[in-house]
């Protein structure tokens, strides 16, 4: 009697109905199943090593239809002017796109190629995570973008990034609500002081004047940036959140609120997606500072309504966050040189205007703009680019930022603590944060 | 005189283990698949964050190994330690509460009575949700100014409205309220399944002897449901003690660091600070107490292998 014999009578004896063959059936089940996993455990995943010919992409959704209304004809034109090559776009989740493509680039199953945003410019070229991309850009290809823009795309010298779109951020406003409430709608607020008058009006009649949400901390730059201020010192190497011009900035986001001249609900780190939006409902002056993509939505949800694009908010400066879009090649790619005639042809000017065409942003090489075909209120905002800025401030710990700011103006908002020791506390912790990043 | 050979040479021993295993090793293939998926996918990476808390590692440099430095930094962490504070009190919110609550429900719909798969089913719906979906819906119920429900509702008693996530007093109260609704079904379905167990026959012995209602329910209900009790209890805490879902699509952590559980934390420190070390040494010493916390229990609760 064999071992499989001695199994076969233990389980008998356990009231288990089992015989020879159907253990052997089993066992043999039990094999394949145990190899199909082995298998598809050591399987690689798509991204890390497609086939030489195929180009993986990771990009994020910009319609409501990316694949059909933007992918689709891109990769197809490409594939018929290169036989051979083919490319793979995996749409994912905006949120967390960062962790996502960090997590991967550790556990080396990044794509060959992601849509990337220019504060990771330094921290992932420092990181090694960038293929540089000069040998595919000759210098006078790269004249034809905005120096501004490309400034922010360059990591000591080399270009680690290429811009596909731009996006000024600023303010809509409902001019029905400016006449309801007594105010020009030809002149929208420019200055701090035009806004806080504004508000005054909208909420005499009942209306919010403004929108601000705590999680946005790309409108807090808006403010922060008009106040004079700055996230960081020139070297990024000290937090400026205490600054005089920041504490101004706090002051003017606690002054709002405490006016209730905007929504309570803005007091919240809370994704901003899942809130009401005021200004769509016809309960708002001035909208929150928007991407031009986002204003477009509301102005297609108020249809009937005359709207219009605000100046870019000012108080000493004006200055706001722009996105600024990029392509770029991860190290871990087998196909840098496949990904960079992606890349190449990304950037041909009628491709990136039908990139922009579709995306709701602009499209930053200059050729491109003139073949670009966009809403009025899409190019009003385009017309913005240039307060758009990308130094220091957005290159250093720029994400990092709302970690510490968020729940300092929060407390702000509530009077727990007063503005200025609010920030104090808010550069304090990211001061100390730089000093354990730098292992001090 | 002889002298009896001491069995000081490990390899005999070592062959009757290898021969024991050559023996049964039919057994020992059936546990495999279970095996390989816990070292690789529970004991590794737990020694991997073990050995990880020991190191500096910002991201996108290279680790560097700093002894015990993350743990006494995190001793005087204010952050972590409220945190942590948070999550205490978060549990302490749910997990009696919840079980109470889940407990009349399933003692609801364990009647004899029509439509009552409607009301499990509609009870259970939650579970089965997005919990994606479901914040969306409690981030609408929670709308902080009049409009929202239930702003309206205390209205109609007299309380003006409420900022239920922006509030720091009510905020970790609300998340609480959240999850309570949110895992009521489940354990609900957990308490119902243990009463379904109890005889119907120590019921009528009962009713014959006079006993009411509540009595039955003190004395023959409740200790028949003693290993149902530990199971939710400890699982509730281990559950609650892990919150974040919560936090991360509600509040985002505040108002201020009001609702930041030591989950967030970690997954701020790790996900949003890069900071992995210090995010290994956090999760190291949630796991701690986690553990700790789950003996007591097991302890204090009367956990006996009997039980199962």
């Amino acid at each position: 009697m064999d071992r499989l014999d001695k199994v076969v009578e233990t389980l008998q004896n356990m009231n288990i109905k089992v015989d020879r063959r159907r253990m052997l059936q089993g066992g043999m089940l039990a094999g394949l199943n145990l190899a199909v996993l082995t298998r598809l455990a050591m399987a690689p995943e798509a991204p890390v090593e497609a086939a030489d010919n195929t180009v993986t992409m990771w990009a994020f959704p910009l319609t409501a239809n990316d694949a059909a209304n933007l992918w689709g004809p891109l990769t197809k034109k490409f594939t018929a002017q290169n036989p051979g090559l083919d490319i793979k776009v995996t749409l994912l989740p905006w949120d967390n796109r960062r962790e996502q493509m960090l997590t991967a680039f550790v556990s080396k199953s990044t794509p060959d190629t992601a849509y990337l945003n220019n504060d990771m410019v330094i921290p992932w070229s420092q990181g090694h995570m960038l293929v540089p991309l000069d040998p595919y850009f000759p210098s006078a290809e790269l004249a034809d973008f905005p120096a501004g823009v490309m400034s922010g795309c360059h990591y000591q010298g080399k270009l680690m990034m290429i811009p596909t779109l731009i996006g000024p951020h600023t303010s809509i406003y409902n001019k029905d609500i400016f006449k309801t409430i007594g105010a020009d709608p030809a002149a929208p607020p420019v200055t701090w002081d035009d806004l806080y008058k504004i508000c005054g009006l909208a909420k005499k009649k009942g209306y919010y004047g403004f929108e601000y949400t705590v999680s946005d901390v790309e409108s807090f730059d808006t403010i922060l940036w008009g106040a004079g201020g700055h996230y960081m010192n020139a070297a990024g190497t000290k937090s400026l959140l205490d600054s005089p011009e920041a504490v101004a900035a706090a002051e003017f986001v606690v002054k709002m609120f405490d006016n209730k001249w905007v929504p309570s609900y803005g007091n919240t780190l809370q994704s901003v997606t899942t809130l009401p939006n005021y200004f769509v409902a016809k309960k708002e002056a001035v909208s929150g500072i928007y991407d031009a993509a986002s204003a477009l939505k509301a102005t297609q949800q108020m249809p009937g309504s005359q709207l219009g694009v605000a100046p870019v908010l000012k108080n000493k400066t004006q200055a706001c966050f722009g996105d600024i879009g990029t392509l770029g090649i991860f190290t871990t790619t087998k196909n840098a040189d496949a990904a960079g005639k992606w890349l190449q042809f990304m950037m041909q000017p009628e491709n990136q205007a039908f990139y922009n065409n579709i995306s709701g942003f602009a499209p930053p090489r200059g050729a491109a703009r003139k073949l670009w075909k966009a809403p009025t209120l899409v190019r009003q905002y385009a017309d913005k680019a240039s307060y758009i800025r990308a130094d220091r401030d957005t290159f250093f710990y720029y994400a990092q930022n709302v970690t510490y700011l968020g729940p300092a103006l929060q407390e702000a908002i509530l009077h727990q603590k007063s503005p200025r020791q609010a920030m104090s506390e808010a550069a304090q912790g990211m001061n100390t944060y730089i000093a354990q990043v730098n292992g001090d | 005189m002889t002298t009896a050979a001491l069995p000081t040479d490990r390899t005999p021993r070592r062959r009757d283990i290898w021969r024991r295993i050559g023996r049964s090793w039919p057994w020992y293939l059936f546990i495999l698949p279970n095996v390989i998926g816990f070292v690789a996918f529970g004991l590794l990476p737990l020694l991997a964050v073990l050995a990880l808390s020991f190191y500096h590692w910002y991201l996108f440099t290279d680790p560097s190994f700093i002894g015990i430095r993350n743990y006494v930094s995190l001793a005087g962490d204010v952050g972590f330690q409220t945190a942590l504070r948070n999550t205490a009190v978060y549990a302490v919110l749910t997990v009696a509460p919840g079980s109470i609550i889940a407990l009349g429900l399933a003692l609801i719909v364990n009647q004899s009575i029509r439509g009552v798969t409607l009301f499990r089913v509609l009870f259970f719906i939650p579970v089965v949700t997005s919990i994606t979906v479901i914040t969306y819906l409690w981030n609408w119920i929670y709308t902080p100014d009049e409009t929202g429900p239930l702003n309206y509702l205390i209205h109609l008693v007299g309380i003006g409205p409420q900022q239920w996530l922006q509030n720091p007093t009510l905020a970790l109260p609300s998340l609480a309220a959240f999850a309570i609704w949110s895992s009521a079904g489940y354990t609900m379905i957990l308490w119902l399944a243990g009463l379904q167990t109890v005889p119907m026959e120590l019921y009528e012995a009962a009713s014959v002897d006079g006993a009411g209602r509540l009595r039955r329910f003190w004395h023959i209900t409740l200790p028949v449901l003693k290993p149902t009790t530990i199971f939710i209890v400890m699982v509730g805490t281990i559950g609650a003690l892990q919150m974040f879902g919560p936090t991360y699509l509600m509040t985002g952590g505040g108002p201020g660091i009001a609702t930041t559980s030591a989950v967030y934390w970690i997954y701020q420190n790790a996900f949003l600070l890069f900071q992995m070390g210090r995010a290994a040494a956090g999760t190291t010493i949630l796991f701690v107490i986690i553990l700790c916390i789950a003996l007591l229990q097991r302890r204090f609760l009367g956990w006996t292998d009997e039980l199962y």
